[in-house]
């Protein structure tokens, strides 16, 4: 009777497996591209933010503040794609925000300064008042938007940029403006204000298409174009120097046939919408949309993100369930493999019992020894020399000391090591995961010492190479 | 049993081994074989056709050669002969030596599994898990990143560790040195990777503690540890000694460790990713190929490995060794690398994420222990855990079988294996300059040794470039590669030149061009410049057929993708001049003496950046030197100076602010060593004290060795509007000097710093001119002959005076003047009167009377003096004398191998 319902588990997994990967190969994708003919800005700012949960809310600000400034830079434009990072190769309007000095040096690469031949960016740098700095296009109009910190102490009527003095005007409840700032040759700047108890939060510089060598014409949904879908290929004919920003369902992306063809690009972009309900903020941020931007006629080929995401998960979930089907098929033998191990159980009871027993003054020993560093830990001194890592570390010493440096259980020790270490490598804590890398090292040299040092024998034979039999 | 029967032995079981693995390598590389052209790309850089290996192999034979820099260096060993020759030996029995390289590889992964295989086996490990063993080790992401990388020397090196290690534990058991002898063959044939004699001494060290001690055979190990080291010695006595006794920096140092180029390579090295044999590159293809669902299975591999310690009983002897060279990756992961580039001959050391190769091998002889002792159990265990392995690592060599050596790249720096033929007119440029007298140099547009092709993606823009082959085995020099390793003296002029040809600054690339005697200008149109547009290129050329259109150079070649021009002065290597004009910046003593400050790099400031203006206030065939560069890179005597030249304190603001940027930017690296760390921030902090003058604007600084009087002060001038000058606080009105240039004269300034204070930008000091020079001395005729890449003969006709001979090859201080230039030959130029000149060459003071005390010549009838020298690269002439005790010694230890002799079989 068992046996029956095994047999139907059995065949009810194979079934599931069968039809996840039908329903896998069935999947019949929409590979509808169409042409997005909405302006696009691109929104580029230095960022300061260490993790990825900072990253997120970063940008998520960025973005709102610089969908404010779009729709006072510019109100007539009521639909647009915003998109994070430097595209100006593409974009109709761009939108800089300023940064602080540290992310600037961080930023800024060794070539600008070394190509700086006027000192710019070293007399920015070497100006302590200077509060914000950017990088912009050279010879290009901005509008330039400040918001400042403790504005209702003083009424700011002035902002320095580059040591020039421009006065500004209020344009919204937050947001100052410099009307037509003109970046010269040397694109970087500096803002400082003339009163001292001033402080700029936010700086945006704000400017529309910048006519780079590399800039492409866009070709738009009534411009010339062919667009030719087959099967999971999409041959794309537009004019040289020109790009194309196409639309498709979620997830999907044009890649290469080949290396003779440039890659396209695949950028996120986030809706605005002048009419959105409220005045802040003027962005969808809770869903993004990818745009592929294609610059050359070429066949692409067209991927979706989701199915692969799809593929790896059936993968996990078959690789699980043959787990399962190879248990119940041999689930006699775990049976009688788990009897075997009732059956030692009481021997090991024994063997723990008498374990404890001989080490019974050691773990006192240790345990108090580790409450007492726990104790010191309380003190900033204490705290400097029994971190987390530290304590962990003697910790495990006491381990091997209670396990008497067999080599038998230091491996064991090991091995569970490393599988630790593998899990909290795919759960991304890197930085426990390196640690705990370390200490894995320092245990194979304590085994590779035992063993050379141990009195065992070890097992030789007395012929090397090929045996012969005799 | 004898040595060459044992060999014979061997041989015959390892021939079906190595044939196995062969057919593996060959299915592993199967797409390679059908692509046409050359295996390039990253440093996969070996010579194109049977010429080029020619002119490769030929320069290997010498210690000085221009392979790389056409203004030549140092060959700091010949050991690629090793590698080389066969090939050349190849090629010319008519087999193409793109196919030899590709063969070369399909061996050489061959030979590490065979190799293995060999060591599992006297490890008495059963044929299948040797076998599975040998596979495991050569599908493993070190062969398989390295192999894309080109790095086919370390993969040759790690090939020989197992033969190595098994000669070495076969002396310590039996007792017999003669396998001794053969480890330090396979040693010297190993060493064409520099950092082998790291490896394999680590190697041996580890064999010494874990298998001597385990054995108690301690003694005996370390004696055979010792033997090794001496015959190895012997067996590389043709290179090592010049080394040794004229010890150069780019060895002898510690510079490269910490090169960027070294720490990039480090980037993905982490404890996890050491343990897993992963990380060992940058550009980490292996695991960029590697399925993200899989991952978790990268650790099952060395669980697998390790719990070969459950069967320590057994292999306990094997065991220990294994483990200790398992741990060195990670001990040198540790140290940081700060401590690594003290250490001396750290350069050998050179990046520690390539000591990976050590722990890809103790694993892998590792798991095949593991697997061969999971044979032997009994049970059901046997029956699901034995498949399960095998599946882990067949699915763990996933990046192999699903062919992505050849694949697309997975991003910016991922390159795959490629192939490249080479348009026919590179070959043609190159048989057309073989007809030309070889001593002369070209330039090969663009600079730098690796070329970014325009017109094919495949190796198109950073990190998928191409080694420029047809440019860096050109019949005549003709490469200036770009990387972490110092060019020396000539650095300088390489900058200036670069320089020149990026601001297309096309009259100051002809001048820097006869300076350099660099008689060829080619420029290739299928690559990239630069950030240049297709307009700039043509820009470029165009003004390169302007010098053709003025009468000042031919056209040598316009076919197809080259276009070469020839400039009508054919300028020689050596020649002589009447007068030397030494050039003082004192920039060294500005910086310390005057300002303070003690951590500028003197080398940042260009000595001859203005060279071509301040040459010409010296009229006459004239030398210059430069006091700065002698200072640093000579023991040349001082003289009073001819001329000063200007330090822009604007401009030490400059590189106070780009030392800082670059610290600041090297410490972002969150993986960067802590000690090199803090060695930046101390260094960050020293040029945030440091305080120059508060109003720097316009001021440049002389300091003078001594009072100075009637001197003038030049100054360089575009379109100035106004011509007032502050010195010491006096104003000054300059006047004009002709050829857009202004001066001061009738100067006197005194001893120590003296201010000049620029207010028009468009005005920029040139140089304060002391002196003027005597020109009553006479150039002497001189014929010299070139007779190897390392020694020249030079004839002296009619010499009146003393003079100054200018040998414009890159500044070395062991080229030196003899009378023969035989080995004990006394030196006819002391140190102190060889000198670096033009700003890279070799500059030697002649004294006729030095010439013919030492008998290098007579006097005629006429008073005159004629006679003969030898200029020759002192290294090479340790070469001989090495050569002969290396033959030697091969012959000895070849006659102790082959002797009849009985082991002594002292097997524990």
């Amino acid at each position: 009777m068992t046996g029956k319902i095994i047999n139907y588990l059995i065949a009810f997994a194979v079934v599931i497996i069968i039809t996840i990967w039908g329903l896998f190969l069935q999947s019949s994708n929409d590979y509808r591209f169409v042409i997005n003919d909405k302006p696009l800005v691109s929104v580029s700012y230095l960022s300061k933010s260490g993790t990825l949960e900072e990253n997120i809310i970063e940008k998520a600000e960025k973005l709102s503040l610089a969908s404010r400034v779009f729709s006072l830079s510019n109100p007539d434009v009521k639909q647009a794609d915003m998109a994070v990072g430097d595209f100006a190769q593409f974009a109709d309007y761009n939108i800089v925000s300023a940064g602080d000095k540290e992310q600037f040096l961080a930023t800024a690469t060794i070539k600008n300064v070394g190509s700086d031949s006027n000192n710019f960016i070293s007399e920015i740098l070497e100006d302590k008042n200077n509060q914000k700095f950017a990088s912009l296009y050279p010879n290009q109009n901005y509008k330039v938007y400040i918001q400042f910190k403790y504005e209702s102490l003083s009424q700011p009527s002035m902002i320095i940029i580059n040591k020039v003095t421009y006065p500004i005007s209020k344009v919204d409840k937050d947001f100052y403006l410099v009307d037509n700032f003109r970046s010269t040759d040397n694109s970087s700047v500096g803002l400082k204000t003339d009163n001292q108890n001033l402080d700029i939060q936010e700086a945006f510089f704000a400017t529309g298409k910048i006519n780079l060598k590399s800039s492409l014409n866009r070709v738009f949904s009534s411009g010339e174009h062919e667009l030719n879908l087959r099967d999971k290929s999409l041959e794309i004919k537009i004019p040289e120097k020109s790009f194309i920003s196409l639309l498709a369902g979620p997830g999907i992306y044009l890649s290469n046939h080949s290396l003779s063809n440039t890659k396209p690009d695949l950028v996120d972009v986030s809706d605005y919408n002048y009419e959105f309900v409220g005045t802040t903020p003027r962005i969808n941020l809770t869903e993004t949309k990818a745009l592929n931007f294609v610059f050359e006629s070429a066949m692409y080929s067209i991927n979706n993100s989701i199915d692969e995401r799809r593929l790896l998960s059936n993968i996990e979930f078959s690789i699980i369930l043959i787990i399962i089907v190879a248990g119940l098929y041999y689930y006699k033998s775990i049976i009688s493999f788990a009897k075997r191990l009732v059956a030692k159980k009481e021997l090991w009871d024994s063997r723990s019992k008498k374990f404890i027993q001989n080490r019974g003054v050691e773990l006192a020993v240790f345990s108090t020894i580790m409450i007492f560093f726990l104790a010191l830990r309380a003190s900033p001194i204490g705290e400097q020399f029994f971190s987390a890592t530290n304590l962990l570390t003697i910790l495990f010493f006491f381990l091997l000391i209670i396990l008497r440096f067999s080599v038998r259980y230091m491996i064991l020790v090991l091995l569970s090591l490393i599988g630790v270490v593998a899990i909290l490598e795919q759960l991304n804590y890197f930085v426990i995961g390196e640690k705990a890398g370390r200490l894995l090292f320092l245990l194979i040299l304590i085994i590779a010492i035992s063993i050379i040092f141990s009195n065992d024998q070890p097992i030789v034979k007395k012929h090397y190479g090929k045996q012969k039999k005799k | 049993m004898k040595i060459s029967q044992i060999l014979e032995e061997k041989l015959i079981r390892y021939r079906y081994v190595f044939l196995f693995y062969l057919f593996v390598s060959v299915l592993v590389f199967i797409k390679i074989f059908f692509s046409a052209g050359s295996v390039v790309g990253s440093d996969w850089g070996f010579p194109d056709n049977t010429s080029q290996i020619k002119i490769f192999f030929e320069t290997l034979l010498h210690s000085w050669t221009r392979i790389g820099n056409l203004f030549g260096t140092r060959q700091l060993s010949p050991v690629s002969v090793i590698f080389i020759g066969p090939i050349y030996l190849l090629s010319t029995i008519g087999i193409p030596v793109s196919l030899v390289i590709k063969l070369s590889i399909v061996s050489v992964f061959a030979l590490g599994a065979s190799n293995l295989n060999l060591l599992l086996r006297y490890m008495n490990l059963k044929p299948s898990s040797a076998l599975i063993g040998g596979l495991v080790f050569i599908l493993s992401p070190v062969f398989f990143d390295y192999s894309l990388i080109g790095w086919i020397y370390v993969l040759f090196s790690l090939s020989m560790l197992p033969l190595f290690i098994y000669l070495f534990l076969r002396a310590i058991d039996s007792g017999n040195y003669r396998y001794v002898l053969l480890a330090a063959i396979v040693f010297s044939l190993a060493i064409i990777q520099s950092q082998t004699i790291i490896w394999y001494g680590l190697t041996t060290l580890s064999l010494v503690l874990g298998y001597g001690i385990v054995t108690k055979q301690f003694w005996r190990s370390l004696k055979y540890a010792f033997v090794l080291s001496v015959s190895f010695l012997a067996l590389n006595f043709y290179w090592l000694p010049a080394l040794i006794l004229l010890p150069d920096q780019s060895a002898a140092g510690g510079e490269i460790v910490k090169s960027s180029i070294s720490l990039g390579t480090s980037f993905r090295l982490s404890a996890l990713n050491i343990l897993r044999i992963w990380g060992s590159l940058y550009n980490y293809q292996f695991e960029n190929s590697y399925p993200k669902v899989f991952e978790p299975l990268s650790f099952v591999v060395p669980i697998i490995g390790l719990s070969c310690i459950f069967f320590v009983k057994k292999f306990k002897r094997h065991i220990s060794y294994l483990l200790l060279i398992f741990l060195i990756p990670a001990l040198f992961y540790f140290i940081d690398r700060q401590v690594i580039s003290g250490l001396p001959f750290a350069n050998l050391i050179r990046d520690v994420a390539r000591f990976s190769v050590l722990s890809t091998f103790a694993l892998s002889a590792m798991i095949a222990i593991t697997i061969d002792q999971l044979q032997a159990i009994r049970g059901s265990i046997h029956r699901w855990l034995f498949p399960l392995i095998f599946l882990v690592l067949f699915f763990n060599a996933y990046p192999f079988w699903s062919g992505n050596l050849f694949a697309l790249p997975k991003s910016g720096f991922d390159f795959r294996l490629r192939t490249k033929v080479w348009p026919t007119e590179y070959e043609d440029l190159n048989q057309k300059l073989q007809s030309e007298n070889q001593e002369q140099r070209a330039i090969f547009l663009p600079l730098g040794g690796l070329v970014s092709l325009s017109d094919d993606l495949r190796y198109n823009g950073a990190f998928h470039e191409v080694p420029d082959v047809y440019s860096g085995y050109s019949p005549i020099p003709a490469t200036i590669s770009f990387s972490d390793r110092s060019y020396g003296a000539s650095s300088e002029i390489v900058y200036a030149i670069d320089q020149s040809i990026k601001n297309q600054d096309i009259d100051q690339l002809e001048y820097l061009s006869a300076l350099a005697k660099i008689n060829f200008i080619v420029i290739r149109r299928d690559m990239d410049f630069y950030d240049w547009d297709e307009n700039k290129k043509l820009d470029f050329e165009n003004k390169l057929k302007s010098l053709v259109i003025s009468g000042r150079a031919d056209t040598y070649m316009d076919q197809g993708e080259i276009y070469a021009i020839k400039f009508k002065t054919e300028e020689k290597i050596i020649d002589a001049h009447n007068q030397l004009v030494e050039i003082s910046s004192n920039s060294g003593k500005i910086l310390a003496d005057y300002l303070n400050i003690q951590f500028i790099n003197p080398d940042q400031f260009k000595e001859i950046d203005q060279y071509r203006q301040i040459s010409e206030l010296f009229p006459g065939k004239n030398l210059f030197t430069h006091s700065q560069q002698n200072s640093i890179l000579s023991s040349f005597v001082q003289g009073a100076p001819d001329g000063y030249k200007f330090l822009s304190l604007e401009k030490v603001r400059d590189i106070m602010l780009l030392q800082k940027w670059g610290y600041y930017q090297q410490n972002l690296n969150l993986k960067l060593d802590e000690g090199i760390k803090k060695d930046n921030r101390k260094s960050i902090l020293a040029i945030e004290r440091t305080s120059l003058p508060t109003d720097i604007n316009g001021k440049y600084i002389v300091y003078l060795n001594e009072d100075v009087s009637n001197s003038t002060a030049y100054f360089e001038s575009k379109s100035a509007e106004s011509s007032k000058l502050n010195i010491n606080g006096n104003n000054y009105t300059l006047k004009p000097a002709g050829d857009g240039l202004l001066s001061i004269e009738a100067l006197s300034l005194s001893r120590g710093p003296n201010i000049f204070q620029v207010e028009d930008k468009n005005i920029t000091p040139l140089l304060l001119k002391t002196k003027s020079l005597s020109t009553d001395t006479v150039i002497p005729k001189i014929i010299p002959k070139k007779l190897n890449a390392s020694e020249y003969s030079i004839k002296i006709e009619n010499a009146r005076d003393d003079f100054y001979l200018n040998f414009a090859e890159n500044f070395n201080s062991y080229w030196r003047v003899t009378k023969t230039g035989k080995l004990f030959d006394r030196e006819l130029v002391s140190a102190d009167n060889h000198f670096v000149s033009n700003g890279f060459g070799n500059g030697y003071k002649i004294k006729l009377s030095d010439l013919e005390k030492a008998g290098a010549g007579s006097k005629n009838f006429d008073d005159t003096f004629s006679g003969e020298i030898r200029l020759v690269f002192w290294p090479e002439k340790m070469i001989m004398p090495g050569l002969v005790i290396t033959t030697l010694s091969l012959t000895i230890i070849l006659y102790l191998l082959f002797t009849n002799c009985q082991e002594k079989g002292k097997v524990r």
